[in-house]
Formats: structure tokens, C-alpha cells, sequence
């Protein structure tokens, strides 16, 4: 199968995915839960009756389920959905905030490469050593720590004891750098679209401007987090680049290499190409896996991204905010996943199917 | 050690075989190999240092689990800081600073409500075991039938199964199950106080009193929760060995002899694919548990006054840092359950496997000439 036919195919079933996405947001909206408007203005309190008739019309609760359906369908698609504790859109409360989920993925993937990748090299190479046992213990360890109880572990020992970091708020461009950065599609016509979408990740906005001490305070907020992050699956991606790097070194193109009489750095570079084909898809994968995760080491460490803005939903019972938050996340994961199968099919002519 | 475990293993597979017998006669006879296949298993088990580690954190754990509730020193709806006003100032503290005079004093320390935490862990552990034991319970046959079913029939059927698991999978599966797990709570509180035997069966598997409906309600929703978002991992694995099985000939064998379609998925390829999944169950009840956990910290699972691990966890991040102790021994309480599952699960991935255990066998039998063959043959 040809790369278009795959691509074709693949964007295909992607179609499908999304309305099904739909259809189970809706089934969580409106078709599980007993008395849905009780559960969205608060549950068991007493409410006054009218408030529950008119939220009743409003998200059309007393309407069939195919007008529900569709209702929910549209307010989706087109961000219409309106949190009602709030009285924002909650795309626009989520838009504010993916970007800041966002930078705390960057700096989870920044630690895992920096974890997984010389661990895995260096377990490949002194294979049934102490390195190769410390690595395989990482991973072991990754999976079995409860996240939550890690990055606690974590605040204590360099929040708490050592003090070198600190744990409020997230480092912001100044005012006109922001405005710059917006105004960005203004001065440059094409290129201006991605810098502004770029740029409102913080970082990277204070970046374009120039203010190195935003970017500094940013490492120094944010080099925790990602530490945690990378921590918990660096162990795991090491052991895939380790097996497949071993798999790699007994094939025969290396053999043949050798025979030829490369020289051994030359015939390493030739096996980690190869080596990295598989880990490049674990990465992409992760890096969905950090955005989901997020709520987690969001609501630990402080950090107002979206994950935190599900968590405060729950806890407010806020079911507009819910529904909307767990949609985006299954867009942003579906579209990840995307991202890494053609990505994987691009870097990899082996794999079409 | 190792030659004890393997002898005690042996006794056990003995008694297995010998039991069969009495219930259909010549059944070891003609189970020989099998029996031998087993033996090699448990001696590769016996040798493997993670296993056996594993194998007694997990033995700890399900025994915790299973009288946890009735050892513990406090019920966890007593409240002591309530009662005793010379505790509510002490409240929460570890023992160099707990009343020193006091009967039973609280080894790990005590928390907000001046309750005993090794009291909580003990009883958490039966919540944590009966979760992250329906879940698998439950989500794993459901995957396997309709992975089954879609690798078996094709076409149509397995397009529309394979479609519905991609939108499961589409989620990340904290939140869908953070989803399900906020809107499924009152569904469940409707059926637990109309239906007497359900909510009796279920208070006393969690070995919870009366007034708690509430939070199993939610704890019910937790494990619906996790079943639903378990099963299309379980589904996409037997799907795809089932393709691959399928076109083998002794499937083709049992098809031409007109065995019924059941019978030739439950008996002939069901088998055939199972393994794998054997050690995916063993890391999946660590799993479940850390995940049940996550969402009870984020304040979805049971509230107070259960003591779910990740609940308590959650609680003592008002204390946190001061007051550590609310938070780590829950925590590692977690980690230890978890961790006894992944030892377990990766030496039975090599146990299970029959090509390190083949390597193995050849290894032996170089050096001892061990023979795996002990039912003597009448």
C-alpha cells in the first residue's frame, strides 16, 4: 500500500472516531446520568424549580434525543458551549489554558529524552550490568509509583527541604510582548499564524520577544514538574530503546557492516537509526499521555493549565466544563495518535498497512 | 529457598493430577506432557528472584486484604479527636508526638480526625484489592469475547467492534474514566437503596456500614468506570492473535469436523491466544489499582470518611508538607501493592513464555539432567 492510500485511510477512520467521540461525550451528557439538570445545578441540594425549568430548556433536556444529540453536536464543533459557573465559553476558558498544558508537556518530554535516551544507549551497551539493572529497575519503579505520591515525594525533597524551586503561578510574557505576539499574523502574512500559536505558549512567547529572565524564571518554575513527569516514563522508554537498540545490533546489516570493516562508531550510527524508529512512536505516544496526564501533576504542583480546569469542574459538579474538557482531551489524543501513525509510516517504508 | 518454593509447587501440581484422576480416571496418564509443562513453570518460577519477591508482596497484599477490615485496631467511622478532646489538639501526629499514654499507640501516625492510619491502610488494602479485582474481573472477558468475536467473524461485525473500540481508546483513559465516574454515581445510588441484596453484598465486600451507601454509589461508579475504559485494550490484543490463529489448521481441522462455531472459539482457539493476556491481567491489577486511586485523589471516588488509599492520600495534602505522614503511607502502601504486581507480571511474562522457558529447560537438563516427569505411569 502506497503512503497516499495509507494516509487516505487513515484520515478515514479518523472521521468516524470523532462522531463516535461525540456520541459517548453525549451519552455522559445526558443519556447516564439519573436526573441530569439536578446533578448540573448541584445535586442533591433543593433548587428552585424554575432555575431547573429553564436549564432544562436552555441545554434542551425536555427535547427528544436525537435533537439533544445534534444540539450537543453543533455546540461542540462550532465552541459554543457555555460553562455556567463561569458565564464563559468553555472554549475559550480551555483555549486560555492548553497552551500552559502544553509547555508542562514540553519540559515532561525535555526530562524523558533527557532520562530515556543516554540510559537506554548506555543498558544496549553494557547489557547485564549494574546499568542495564538500574534501568530496568526505573521502569519498574515508573509503573508502580502511584504519580501523585511521586511528585509529592518530589515537593518534599526540593520545594520543602532544599527550596530551590517554587510552586505558584506560571511566568508570563509582559503586556506588550503579548500583544506583539497576537498582532504577529498583522506584520508577517503566513509564518505570523504559527508564531502567534506558538507564541502563546509562554515561553516560547516571551522567547520572540526577548525577555530571557520570563524564559529563566519559566525553567525554574517548570524544571520540577517535567522531572516528574519524565521520571515516571524515562525508565519505560529506556528498556523499548535498549530491547529494540539489542535488536538492532544482531542483525545482519550490522554483521555485514562490521564485515566491512566500519568503523565501530559508524556501526553503532547505523543501528540507532534504526533502533530509534520504534521509540520515536513510544515518544509521540507519551507526549499524548503527558497532556492526558496533566490533571494530575496539574493539580499538585499549581500549575493552571487544563487539567486543573477539569479538576476544579469536578469538584464543582460544572458538567458543561466537564463534557467540553474531556471532548478537547479526546481531540488532542486522537489527533497526537494521528500525528505518530503517519509520522511512523513516513520515517519507516516498512510499515504500510 | 528456591528448592522449597519448586518442591512446594510440585506437591500442589502432584495433588492437581492426582485429584484428576479420581475424577476421570488415566487423566494424568494422558496429560503426562502438560503436567511436565507445568512442573518446568514452577521451576522456572522458583528461580527467578523478582518472582518470588513479587509473589509475596502480592501474597501479603491479598491476605491484608482479605482480614485487613477485622484486624485493624479502629473502625475507620470512629473518630477518637471527636470523643476525646485531649486528642483534638494532637491531631494529626506521629508517635514521638502523639499522647504517649495511650492504649494502642498509632504506629504510622493519625490523621485530621485523630484516626489510626495503619487502621485505614489495613482496611484501605480491601477496597483497593475488590476494585482493581472486578475491574479485571469484569473488563477482561468482556475484551476477550468481543476481540474474539471480531477477529473470528470479520467483515462487518469486526469494522463496527473495531470502530467502537477506536472511540474508547480515542480518550485518554483517566478521562473518560473521570467522566464516567462524575455522571454514574446517582444511576448506582437509585438500584443500592432499592435493591436490599445488592447494597448487603456490596457493604460487605467493601466492609463498609450502612450509612455509607453514598460513597459506594461512588465506589461502584469507580469500577464501572474502569471496566468501561478497560475492555478495547483486551478487544485490539485477541483480535489480532485471533487473525493470525485462525488461519491455522488445527482451527480449519476442527471447523471440518462440524464442531459448532462456540465450541471452536472457546475450546480451540480461545486457548491459543490467552497467554499473553495471563500477563497482561497481572500488570492490569496493578494497574487498576494505581488508576482507581488517581481518581479518588481528584475527589471522584468514595469521600469521607472511607479510607480509599488515594482518597487519604488526596486529604492530607492540606498537611502536606508538614504533616508527611498522611500522605506517604497510603502512598507507599500504593507503590508496594503496585510493585508486587509488576514483579510478578514480568517474571511470569518470562515463566509463561515458551521460549525462555525452553532455553531454560535445555539449561537444566545440560547441567543436572533434571527430570520434570513425576506421576508414575500405572
Amino acid at each position: 500500500m502506497g503512503l497516499g492510500r495509507f494516509l487516505a485511510r487513515r484520515i478515514a477512520t479518523f472521521i468516524p472516531t470523532i462522531i463516535g467521540v461525540i456520541f459517548l461525550t453525549y451519552l455522559i451528557a445526558y443519556a447516564i446520568p439519573a436526573n441530569p439538570v439536578r446533578a448540573w445545578v448541584g445535586g442533591e441540594k433543593m433548587v428552585d424549580p424554575k432555575l431547573i425549568e429553564r436549564i432544562r430548556h436552555e441545554y434542551k433536556f425536555d427535547a427528544p434525543w436525537y435533537e439533544q444529540f445534534t444540539f450537543l453536536f453543533t455546540q461542540l464543533i462550532s465552541g459554543q458551549l457555555r460553562d455556567p459557573v463561569r458565564g464563559k465559553l468553555v472554549i475559550v476558558s480551555l483555549g486560555e489554558r492548553f497552551p500552559i498544558t502544553v509547555e508542562l508537556a514540553l519540559f515532561g518530554m525535555m526530562f524523558l529524552l533527557i532520562i530515556s535516551i543516554p540510559l537506554g544507549i548506555a543498558a544496549a551497551l553494557k547489557k547485564d550490568t549494574p546499568i542495564d539493572f538500574a534501568v530496568r529497575f526505573l521502569a519498574l519503579f515508573g509503573s508502580s509509583m502511584p504519580s501523585f505520591v511521586l511528585y509529592y515525594l518530589l515537593i518534599l525533597a526540593f520545594f520543602t527541604v532544599l527550596g530551590i524551586t517554587y510552586l505558584a503561578g506560571i511566568p508570563e510574557p509582559s503586556r506588550p510582548c503579548r500583544l506583539f505576539v497576537s498582532n504577529l499574523p498583522n506584520v508577517v502574512p503566513v509564518v505570523g499564524y504559527l508564531g502567534s500559536y506558538i507564541g502563546k505558549i509562554p515561553m516560547f512567547g516571551a522567547m520572540m520577544c526577548g525577555e530571557w529572565s520570563v524564559v529563566h524564571e519559566t525553567f525554574k518554575r517548570m524544571w520540577l514538574p517535567g522531572l516528574a513527569l519524565g521520571l515516571l516514563s524515562g525508565g519505560f522508554v529506556a528498556r523499548i530503546l535498549r530491547n529494540s537498540l539489542l535488536d538492532a545490533l544482531g542483525s545482519e546489516y550490522v554483521l555485514f557492516a562490521r564485515a566491512r570493516g566500519l568503523s565501530k562508531f559508524r556501526v553503532w550510527k547505523h543501528a540507532l537509526k534504526n533502533a530509534m524508529i520504534p521509540v520515536v512512536t513510544v515518544l509521540g505516544l507519551q507526549f499524548g499521555g503527558f497532556l492526558a496526564g496533566a490533571i494530575i501533576a496539574e493539580t499538585v504542583f499549581g500549575i493552571p493549565g487544563m487539567g486543573r480546569y477539569v479538576y476544579d469542574a469536578i469538584s464543582r459538579l460544572n458538567f458543561p466544563a466537564i463534557i467540553g474538557g474531556t471532548f478537547l482531551f479526546a481531540i488532542v489524543y486522537v489527533t497526537v495518535n494521528l500525528i505518530v501513525d503517519i509520522l511512523y509510516a513516513v520515517i519507516d517504508p516498512r510499515v504500510r498497512y | 529457598m528456591a528448592e522449597v518454593i519448586y518442591r512446594g509447587f510440585c506437591i500442589i501440581i502432584d495433588t492437581i493430577a492426582k485429584l484428576m484422576d479420581k475424577i476421570r480416571p488415566g487423566w494424568s496418564d494422558r496429560n503426562s506432557s502438560r503436567i511436565s509443562e507445568w512442573k518446568l513453570m514452577a521451576y522456572a518460577y522458583s528461580r527467578s528472584a523478582i518472582g518470588i519477591v513479587g509473589g509475596v508482596l502480592v501474597s501479603i497484599f491479598v491476605i491484608i486484604g482479605i482480614i485487613g477490615p477485622y484486624i485493624a485496631f479502629e473502625r475507620y467511622n470512629e473518630f477518637p479527636a471527636s470523643v476525646n478532646p485531649d486528642l483534638y489538639f494532637l491531631r494529626p501526629c506521629i508517635p514521638p508526638w502523639c499522647d504517649p499514654w495511650s492504649e494502642n499507640l498509632p504506629l504510622l501516625g493519625t490523621d485530621n480526625w485523630g484516626r489510626d492510619i495503619l487502621s485505614l491502610v489495613l482496611h484501605g488494602a480491601r477496597i483497593s484489592l475488590v476494585i482493581s479485582l472486578i475491574v479485571v474481573a469484569l473488563g477482561v472477558p468482556l475484551g476477550i469475547i468481543l476481540g474474539l468475536l471480531a477477529g473470528y467473524f470479520g467483515g462487518a461485525v469486526d469494522e463496527v467492534m473495531m470502530r467502537i473500540t477506536d472511540v474508547f481508546i480515542a480518550f485518554p483513559a483517566l478521562i473518560l474514566a473521570i467522566a464516567f465516574a462524575t455522571v454514574l454515581p446517582s444511576r448506582f445510588r437509585e438500584v443500592l437503596y432499592t435493591n436490599v441484596f445488592t447494597r448487603e453484598f456490596f457493604l460487605s465486600l467493601f466492609a463498609l456500614s450502612k450509612e455509607e451507601i453514598p460513597q459506594l454509589a461512588s465506589l461502584l461508579a469507580v469500577i464501572f468506570a474502569l471496566v468501561l475504559v478497560w475492555w478495547p485494550g483486551y478487544a485490539r490484543i485477541i483480535r489480532g492473535s485471533v487473525l493470525s490463529v485462525k488461519e491455522q489448521a488445527f482451527v480449519e481441522a476442527a471447523r471440518s469436523l462440524g464442531l459448532s462455531t462456540w465450541r471452536v472459539l472457546f475450546r480451540h482457539i480461545l486457548p491459543n491466544v490467552l497467554s499473553p493476556v495471563i500477563v497482561m491481567v497481572t500488570f492490569d491489577l496493578g494497574t487498576a489499582t494505581l488508576l482507581a486511586a488517581a481518581l479518588s485523589f481528584l475527589g471522584i471516588g468514595p469521600q469521607d470518611p472511607v479510607p480509599e488509599l488515594g482518597f487519604l492520600v488526596s486529604k492530607g495534602r492540606e498537611y502536606f508538607p508538614d504533616k508527611w505522614w498522611i500522605v506517604m503511607f497510603p502512598g507507599i502502601a500504593l507503590f508496594i501493592i503496585a510493585l508486587g504486581w509488576n514483579l510478578l507480571g514480568d517474571s511470569l511474562r518470562d515463566v509463561l513464555d515458551p521460549k525462555t522457558r525452553r532455553s531454560l529447560e535445555f539449561k537444566v537438563k545440560g547441567k543436572k539432567q533434571r527430570k520434570f516427569k513425576s506421576v508414575k505411569r500405572k
